[in-house]
């Protein structure tokens, strides 16, 4: 069992990974950086699924990896991506995919953002009871308590 | 040789010299020169051609009839005058019963009253008569007289039946000589006027002239006394048929007459029929048959007509005046009445007016009718040219105007109603009324922006309300509806003929109306309905534009002093966190110069790093304030020396390297020798100004170099003698079409937004201003095949002082 956490910025992603590490010591860690990151890691049929997702809402689409030919290697980027919020709506999608999957429909996840839950009403009324959120701006404590409260056994989650 | 005798002339000579005499005549009145020869061949004295009245009743039973004199001619002087001839006398008997009489001694013949006026003023003592039959089925008779008792012989009375013969035809001949000839000359200066409209001489004077001619010729062709024209000039006085031109002297003749009145030329006007009274000064005999044939003529006026005769033509005998005959026709073109003309009492013979002389007329109307037509149509022409000129001018200066209201910080939208109501008066004939009404705030109601035109001065209140209310008939047009309206003037207007109006209305709301209007008895016409539209239309743009343009300034206003806020905040915060980051920024740096052990070391290499960020933020934030109030940056320039700029660009690419994401594997290596001209050249610069520039290149390449890629910081000259730093790496790239954009503020590459959430589009931005405000520029050269992207500072150099 492991927590995953999607984050694209080193240095928080660095911070968070260090407060759960200590809090959590029993516990493994995956972090994913990209919304591409987060897809391939669901398809990964090696990996196991997490117990729960820590997954930040505003994400870029993938990392800077070049193709041979020197272009960038954008995977299979989302149909109307601009369109439908890019960057913006990256944590979004990746819950509704969470969401969609058979077997990974009951994992918890937790949306770790700065946004407010104002600017995350729309989103939150849509998964309701299927998503915990979590301010940035909160002190760790909160993060790791509810983490915490969410791999309790017994709790949905687990592969098996 | 055989000897020649005077013989006396046969009979076939009289007649070839009656028919050469009337082949010789080109006048009505020719008629007495054909009754002299004839009189002459008889060797009588006088020779009277009669006519039975026009209204008589030979054939009735009782018969009813008079005969009037037509021509005649005496060898003596005036005093034979006569015009009359009752149905009782000789003469009239032989008329009737259509047999020749003759009376041998007019003092002896008991059918003679030898006491009549004509007898004792005459002393004809021997007449005949030949009864003869007009072309036009009229009675009539040739009657010659003797003032000798010498009775006509059974020779001279044939002769005289013969020669009365051919009167009808011969008479017959020479109208229709005068008609040719009038209507021939009537076209020819018809035709000259027309000449001369097309080479554009032609005006009122020109066509008063031409009237003048009509009438005389008319006037001379049927010998009349008074000979009067009256037109409608539709285009300055509808509805009124001014005297256009008379023979008579025109001070003794009514000016205008107008439909309804009484009296027959009004009568005229108003049926469009003509009218013929053989005797105005006693129509009384005929007044029943002229009411049957005329009905509804107002006869009242009719009754001092005798005195007036007598009065302007002093007869010698007062009971030997010649009829006051009368004819009378209307103009018309097409079914359109243009006014009428008439002629009054025969100065010669034929002393009166039948229906013969009525049809020439009718003719000569149809004519003049359509010269005036097409003078009424050109003036219209050039009226409508004169409006649209005046439109098109006019609109143009309106736009002027409008755009000058349109600079001002608070346009007056008085002014454009005021310039649209003043192109309305000069291009809309007949506008005395001009009034622009807009719904008043918060009132709602319709009020008067603007009146133009002096004739709202001769109305009171009450009708101006009536008019305002009637032009609110627009409003029911529906949105979207444009044009004029021609509107049923209220019966309450006491002055107002005509009124026109057109909505005002913007985004398909009216918000008020263009009112013309007209104390005239002209109508408007469709060009002034399309005018009233086009100016309405007009108006409502420049209301829109008005009303955009203060929304426009007024987010302008908000949006100046949002970004004037928004540059304090900038302000107030980059001045904020400037010190106490520049202080920790500053206290680690020299923490780090310190002998420190390792691991503290690098904690600290890191926590630089992070300031350094937070430095560069702080930075960016005062610059941002700074464009926005000035649009440049200000720079204080100095020379820099190699080692200096160096230290700051060491210092900046170990703090990139230390913020990044290990797992990237990316190096910054600061290439050295390049900077070695330095040493004897240096650049001007502002080095806090650079530094950011610097640090924003860097960014740049940390966030969109690939992993295990290096970036490379070099230096060196370029091809234009001016150094150049230049920041290299492989990563995204930059394609030679994005090179301009790439300085916009906020532009970001498709595929920078894909890698990363971070950068709003400003680095580059604020870099290019930097570069502006050190006299330098930032360069971007275009991604190579081999992913390779050059980011350029570039500075001028100058000699080492």
């Amino acid at each position: 069992m492991s927590i995953w956490l999607v984050e694209d910025d080193p240095s928080q992603a660095e911070l968070i990974l260090g407060a759960l590490r200590d809090a959590l010591p029993k516990e493994e860690f995956r972090h994913i950086k990209t919304e591409r990151g987060f897809f391939e890691a669901l398809d990964d049929s090696a990996l196991d699924l997490p117990s729960v997702i820590i997954l930040d809402v505003m994400l870029p689409w993938t990392e800077l990896r070049l193709l041979p030919s020197g272009e960038l290697d954008r995977g299979a980027l989302p149909a109307g991506y601009d369109e439908d919020g890019g960057f913006y709506r990256a944590g979004v999608r990746c819950l509704e995919e969470v969401r969609r999957r058979e077997n990974t429909r009951s994992i918890p996840v937790i949306w770790l953002t700065v946004l407010t839950n104002g600017d995350l009403s729309a989103e939150l009324g849509r998964f309701s009871g299927r998503v915990v959120y979590v301010s940035k701006r909160e002190k760790p404590e909160k993060l790791i308590a509810t983490v915490r409260g969410l791999i309790q056994p017994g709790q949905p989650g687990s592969r098996g | 040789m055989a000897r020649r005798t005077r013989a006396r002339p046969g009979a076939g000579q009289y007649v070839r010299k009656l028919v050469e005499t009337a082949l010789g005549q080109d006048r009505l009145s020719g008629l007495d020169e054909m009754l002299k020869c004839i009189a002459q061949s008889l060797d009588a004295d006088g020779c009277i051609l009669w006519e039975a009245t026009p209204d008589s009743g030979l054939d009735a039973n009782p018969p009813t009839a008079s005969l009037s004199a037509l021509a005649q001619w005496f060898n003596l002087d005036r005093h034979w005058t006569t015009y009359k001839l009752q149905l009782s006398s000789v003469s009239g008997q032989a008329v009737l019963s259509n047999t020749d009489a003759k009376v041998d001694d007019a003092r002896t013949d008991p059918r003679v009253d030898f006491n009549l006026p004509f007898f004792r003023r005459t002393d004809v003592k021997a007449f005949c008569c030949f009864p003869i039959r007009f072309q036009s089925g009229i009675r009539g008779a040739v009657n010659l007289y003797r003032v000798p008792a010498r009775a006509f012989g059974k020779e001279e009375m044939d002769r005289g039946r013969e020669l009365a013969s051919l009167i009808p035809s011969l008479y017959q001949a020479i109208r229709d000589r005068v008609s040719f000839n009038l209507l021939r000359e009537l076209d020819l200066l018809l035709q000259q006027a027309e000449i001369a409209a097309a080479w554009r001489v032609e005006d009122a004077e020109t066509v008063r002239g031409t009237l003048d001619g009509v009438c005389r010729l008319v006037g001379d062709a049927f010998q009349a006394r008074e000979t009067s024209l009256f037109m409608e000039d539709r285009l300055s006085a509808p509805n009124r048929f001014d005297l256009a031109a008379t023979t008579w002297p025109p001070f003794a003749t009514k000016r205008s007459y107008e439909r309804g009145e009484p009296g027959l030329t009004p009568w005229v006007l108003d049926k469009a029929r003509s009218v013929r009274i053989f005797d105005l000064a006693y129509f009384q005999e005929d007044l029943p048959s002229l009411q049957t044939t005329y009905p509804g003529i107002s006869w009242q006026d009719r009754n001092n007509v005798l005195a007036t005769v007598r009065d302007h033509f002093h007869p010698r005998f007062p009971d030997e005046a010649p009829p006051a005959s009368f004819m009378c026709s209307p103009i018309q073109t097409g079914d359109r009445l243009l006014g009428a003309i008439r002629c009054c009492t025969a100065l010669r013979s034929p002393y009166y007016f039948a229906e013969r002389e009525v049809s020439l007329l009718e003719l000569a109307a149809m004519r003049i009718g359509q010269f005036w037509e097409n003078w009424l149509r050109r003036r219209e022409a050039e009226e409508e040219n004169r409006s649209l000129r005046g439109l098109v001018d006019g609109v143009s200066a309106m736009n002027r105007r409008a755009q000058q209201e349109l600079s001002r910080e608070n346009p007056d939208e008085r002014v454009i109603h005021e310039e649209a109501s003043r192109i309305g008066r000069e291009t809309v004939p007949g506008a005395d009324l001009l009034g622009i009404l807009v719904k008043s705030e918060p009132a709602n109601e319709f009020e008067f922006s603007h009146r133009d035109g002096a004739a709202w001065l001769q109305i009171d209140e009450a009708e101006a309300a009536h008019l305002k209310s009637c032009v609110l008939q627009v409003q029911g047009g529906g949105a979207g509806w444009a044009g004029a309206l021609a509107i049923s003037t209220p019966p309450a207007c006491r002055l107002v003929r005509h009124v026109i109006a057109a909505p005002l209305s913007t985004e398909g709301q009216v918000y008020g109306a263009m009112q013309i209007a007209s104390i005239g008895e002209r109508e408007f016409s469709k060009l002034a309905l399309a005018i009233a539209g086009l100016l309405a239309e007009q108006v409502g743009l420049y209301h829109h534009l008005i009303a955009t343009l203060g929304r426009s300034r007024q987010a302008q206003r908000e949006l100046t002093r949002a970004a004037e806020q928004q540059k304090q905040t900038y302000e107030d915060l980059g001045h904020q966190m400037k010190t106490p980051v520049m202080t920790a920024y500053a206290k680690v740096d020299a923490l780090l110069r310190s002998p420190l052990p390792d691991k503290v070391r690098a904690e600290v290499q890191i926590l630089r790093a992070i300031l350094s960020k937070a430095k560069t933020v702080s930075w960016s934030t005062q610059l941002f304030a700074q464009l926005a109030e000035r649009g440049e940056l200000e720079a204080t320039l100095r020379p820099l020396n190699q080692r200096e700029l160096l230290n700051v660009i060491n210092t900046a690419a170990s703090d990139q390297q230390q913020r990044l994401d290990a797992s990237r594997d990316l190096v910054f290596r600061v290439l050295h020798s390049g900077f070695r001209i330095l040493d004897d050249r240096e650049v001007l610069a502002d080095i806090e100004l650079l530094e950011h520039a610097i640090q924003n290149l860097l960014d740049n390449a940390g966030k969109y170099s690939a992993p295990k890629s290096k970036v490379e910081i070099h230096a060196g000259v370029t091809a234009g003698d001016r150094f150049h730093i230049t920041v290299r790496n492989k990563g995204l790239r930059i394609r030679s079409g994005d090179v301009r954009q790439c300085i916009i503020r906020g532009w970001r590459g498709e595929e920078a937004r894909l890698v990363t959430g971070e950068g709003s589009g400003v680095g580059l931005w604020l870099a290019h201003h930097v570069m502006k405000a050190l006299n330098g520029e930032l360069m971007i050269v275009p991604t190579t095949g081999e992913s390779i992207t050059e980011a350029r500072l570039i500075l001028p150099f100058r000699a080492r002082r």
